[in-house]
């Protein structure tokens, strides 16, 4: 079996961007051996193993520990602390969290003022004002569906587009709103400037969802070179 | 010349020989002197015949000594005075220590063990046989000396000196002259006053919660006169304490050691309640009396309450009602 | 990874779920008027309208989150709570004739203090009460820049003119209109300078913005302003709540402020804060005290406790001897649930299902409990 792996791994290295078996690659210097697997570290999560009755799975594998940020808190999610952690700086999450959380603010603020704003009921009830779901909608929206990866052929590098791993354009999403959010003008608030960007890429409008055009129109431009990801 | 003939030799071949190679073949030369054989150059190192090992003997040890302990033997034979301990004559499964991956270790060449004080000569057993022993040495218990109540009544001083053994030429230890004494402030005679005067003339001396004044007296060289100036300053104390300085006369609401009701602008706040819209002036708030007014003297004593106990809940809770019973009638008969 | 396409999917089902949850509806009173009030209102809410409000909290009064959130809602509604309802029953029930009764308010950072002086307030409105409202004591002793000078009239106070004069817009804002109808008079006349003088009998609203106007004389106006309206209430012309938000401040160590000579000052030494303290006083009848201790106005060494004689210190506590303290406890269950009911019905809360976890991370303060859901 760990002869297996370690040839697992070795074929990652060669042809990268490729997953067989996703469970069983582990992070590059992790503490744990492939064989460990992610904790539940909600209650309710738990409960509905117990229920269904798939705990029993789970009772002789070996788990991760939970991360420090990891709770079962009801305002918990996973995709919004995942955001935390790429927009802090030098390790300051506390401050990460509040700019985020004032963001959050704001943003309800802005869409509780078009709801009161909104005299049509039907249009009313179609306003969404929970933050974190705008949040999503517009991560989902802005997430680009191919990626440029430079190969080199023949003595120069060419911008090859290639398809992209559900787990890395999300990532390429929120990059572009923290970069967004740093290029800001300095006299606007990161948490004004990221509401309306968040409010605009929610209705597919806004910076960063231009990016992401920008970024297919690029791999249309580029198509030619799609077969240099074999060759 | 054939002296000559070797340095010459010599010298041509320092160069290239290693270190000691010098010794070697002058040693060498000297074996084949006798001899008149080619002198053969062993550049090899002679074969010496390994050391033979020496042969582990296996020491003859008698089992431990607990293995054969009856259950009911008498442990105080076992272990009669104070030891260091011992693995083999203690018969238990004891374990101390830390292992990162295996239980505790044992209690043989346990160094853990070994560095603790042990009690074990101090079992219930032993310290009976103790008592036993000496009990004919004893006198019988005084009468009226039965409860410690009876003591702090009738030796209401504590003296406390601590006696060493010094391992030096001179037996004397500087800590012996230390003599400290105790004594229980409710066991003096003293007035509101005096009371007052000497606790703020001991100062951190007394302690409020149990009630007793500690002297220190360590500034003189022996036991004796320590003591004797224990017993001075403490009578100095007393009669200080006694007595009443022009000075005193001046005391301000400052320097009260309580909250004083009647001597305060609660007083005058309360008169000037009861009296308006009249404007009272100092003589009407002292010569004002509350011995009939139930709500002055509720108020009074949970004014007092609050600013002597400190505040909380409690204190101002009842603050509130007396307050609320003064001022708003109405609302406390509803 | 199959978290990630877990969490995507997650924005869809969210909004799914929304349609199917009823929002709950808060529970409110129909009395508007806050001496209908009783313990059967206790937890409810009641709206104050607009008008109201502009009248009695332009200029502050207030606080700021919490005049946010209103402007969030469309509508000022205060939860009718305990302590409040305790002072108005004091005030109905006093005798007014006696010296004025004084009510303390104290409790922690957050637990509605000001907003239950809110209440009071709104109810001495609508009985007829002159307010004499200092909105927060801190504002007046903050470095903002303030020009201080040494007071010509009273000496070795400092008067701060400007803040003073803008006061004196906040006392007119308050009472223009009682004052318009009960036409009270000075009672001397006041010398200014040698051309300014106020005679005597002249209506006290021109006096207001005789010092509004005159900035130089606004701490002075507002000395006069106090005594004549003492002596008015003592002759039974009037109605007066004085109301003091942040009064521990007054007994506070220390300033930000400096006089143009730059001598440091202490509260003790403005004359504003002497004309406050001097409100507080009970040698007037005719009308009520209501102060409030927070430990927010305290300097930040010294708010390791909410009682008032921690806050206040024993020269304080002499000089609103006696008062009726009243508490300000954190919200009940009852309470609590009802403000969550109303943030939900406003859709400012828009997670459900997590009240425990809120009730524990706030420790069910009002303030901390607008502020944790405000990004939720």
């Amino acid at each position: 079996m760990a002869l297996f792996v370690k040839h697992l791994r070795l074929g990652l290295i060669v042809k990268h961007g490729f997953h067989p078996l996703p469970q069983l690659t582990a992070a590059k210097y992790s503490v744990y051996p492939p064989h460990y697997v992610e904790p539940v570290f909600k209650k309710q999560d738990i409960d509905k193993l117990q229920e269904s009755g798939e705990i029993e799975n789970y009772k002789l594998v070996p788990f991760k520990a939970a991360r420090s940020n990891d709770t079962c808190s009801v305002f918990h999610d996973p995709l919004v602390s995942k955001f935390i952690n790429y927009m802090l700086k030098k390790g300051q999450k506390k401050i990460a969290r509040q700019v985020l959380e004032n963001t959050f603010e704001k943003i309800k603020r802005l869409q509780l003022a078009k709801y009161n704003r909104e005299t049509d009921p039907e249009r009313k009830a179609s306003i969404i004002i929970d933050p974190v779901i705008i949040f999503k909608k517009a991560v989902s929206n802005c997430k680009p569906l191919l990626k440029l990866t430079a190969v080199k052929r023949g003595g120069s590098y060419y911008q090859v587009p290639v398809p992209i791993t559900d787990k890395e354009s999300t990532f390429y999403a929120m990059r572009w709103f923290v970069h967004c959010g740093r290029e800001k003008d300095k006299a606007v608030s990161f948490a004004d400037f990221m509401a309306s960007e968040l409010i605009n890429a929610s209705n597919n409008d806004g910076r960063v969802f231009k990016k992401k055009l920008d970024l297919h129109k690029l791999c249309e431009a580029n198509r030619a070179y799609a077969h240099y990801r074999w060759s | 010349m054939s002296v000559m003939q070797k340095c010459v030799m010599i010298r041509r071949t320092a160069n290239a020989i290693p270190i000691n190679y010098y010794q070697r073949t002058w040693c060498s030369t000297k074996a084949a002197a006798p001899t008149d054989e080619f002198r053969v150059l062993n550049l090899k190192k002679k074969f010496v015949p390994p050391q033979s090992k020496k042969k582990y003997t296996k020491t003859l040890l008698l089992p431990p000594r607990e293995t054969a302990m009856p259950v009911d033997q008498d442990w105080t034979n076992v272990w009669p005075g104070p030891k260091t301990f011992h693995p083999a004559s203690v018969p238990l499964a004891l374990r101390q220590g830390y292992d990162q991956k295996r239980a505790p270790p044992g209690k043989y060449g346990n160094a853990e063990l070994m560095k603790i004080p042990n009690f074990l000569h101090l079992t219930p057993p032993a310290v009976k046989k103790h008592c036993s022993a000496i009990k004919k040495f004893c006198t019988e218990w005084p009468k009226g000396l039965e409860t410690d109540e009876d003591f702090d009544k009738h030796f209401p001083m504590t003296i406390i000196t601590t006696d060493y053994c010094h391992s030096s030429p001179t037996i004397k230890d500087p800590k012996a002259r230390i003599v400290t004494i105790k004594v229980k402030l409710s066991a003096f005679d003293l007035d509101k006053h005096a009371r007052d005067k000497m606790i703020r003339l001991v100062g951190e001396r007394y302690d409020e919660e149990t009630d007793i004044l500690t002297i220190v007296t360590d500034r003189c060289p022996t036991r004796k006169q320590n003591y004797d100036y224990g017993i001075y300053v403490l009578t100095a104390l007393y009669h200080e304490s006694n007595t009443f300085e022009e000075w005193e006369k001046e005391k301000q609401e400052a320097d009260m050691e309580h909250y004083i009701w009647d001597n305060n602008v609660s007083k005058k706040a309360y008169v000037a309640l009861v009296e308006w819209p009249k404007k009272v002036s100092d003589d009407d708030v002292k010569s004002f009396s509350i011995e009939n007014d139930l709500v002055g003297q509720k108020y009074k004593d949970a004014v007092t309450e609050l600013l002597n106990n400190g505040e909380d809940t409690y204190t101002l809770n009842k603050y509130k009602e007396a307050v609320v019973g003064m001022l708003l009638p109405q609302n406390a008969q509803a | 990874m199959r978290a990630y396409r877990r969490v995507c999917n997650y924005a869809t089902a969210a909004i799914k779920q929304e349609a199917q949850y009823q929002i709950p509806t808060a529970a409110r009173t129909d009395k508007t008027n806050p001496a209908d009030h009783d313990h059967h209102d206790e937890s409810k809410f009641y709206t104050i309208d607009p008008k109201t409000i502009t009248s009695l909290f332009q200029m502050g009064g207030l606080p700021k989150p919490f005049t946010e959130q209103t402007q969030m809602f469309a509508e000022t509604a205060l939860m009718v709570r305990k302590p409040a309802l305790e002072v108005i029953r004091g005030l109905k029930l006093a005798d007014y004739q006696k010296p004025v009764i004084r009510y303390l308010l104290y409790g922690q950072t957050g637990s509605g203090k000001s907003l239950s002086l809110a209440h009071i307030l709104h109810y001495a409105h609508n009985s007829k009460f002159i307010l004499y409202h200092i909105p927060y004591v801190p504002i007046w002793l903050k470095y903002d820049r303030k020009e201080v000078n040494w007071s010509t009239t009273k000496n070795g106070l400092a008067d701060i003119p400007l803040i003073a004069a803008q006061w004196l817009k906040h006392f007119k804002h308050q009472n223009e209109v009682l004052l318009n109808e009960l036409n009270l008079t000075t009672s001397q006349d006041y010398v200014w300078s040698i051309r300014e003088t106020t005679p005597k009998g002249t209506i006290l609203n021109e006096l207001i913005t005789h010092g509004i106007n005159r900035a130089k004389y606004a701490c002075d106006c507002m000395d006069i302003l106090l005594n004549e309206l003492k002596a008015h209430c003592s002759n039974n012309k009037c109605k007066m709540l004085v109301a003091v938000d942040g009064f521990n401040a007054f007994f506070n160590e220390k300033t930000d402020l400096k006089t143009e000579d730059r001598v440091r000052v202490t509260p003790q030494q403005i004359s504003m804060v002497q004309t406050g303290l001097s409100a507080v006083l009970s040698d007037w009848n005719n009308g009520a005290v209501v102060m409030v201790t927070s430990p927010r106005a305290a300097l930040n060494t010294k708010r390791e406790s909410h009682l008032p004689i921690y806050l206040c210190g024993r020269q304080g506590f002499e000089h609103i001897d006696p008062f009726i303290p009243v508490m300000v406890p954190e919200l009940t269950t009852t309470e609590f649930n009802n403000m969550l009911d109303y943030y939900e019905e406003k859709r400012w809360l828009q997670k459900t299902g997590g009240r425990k976890e809120l009730e524990f991370l706030t420790s069910r303060l009002p303030a901390e409990l607008m502020a944790r859901c405000a990004s939720l």
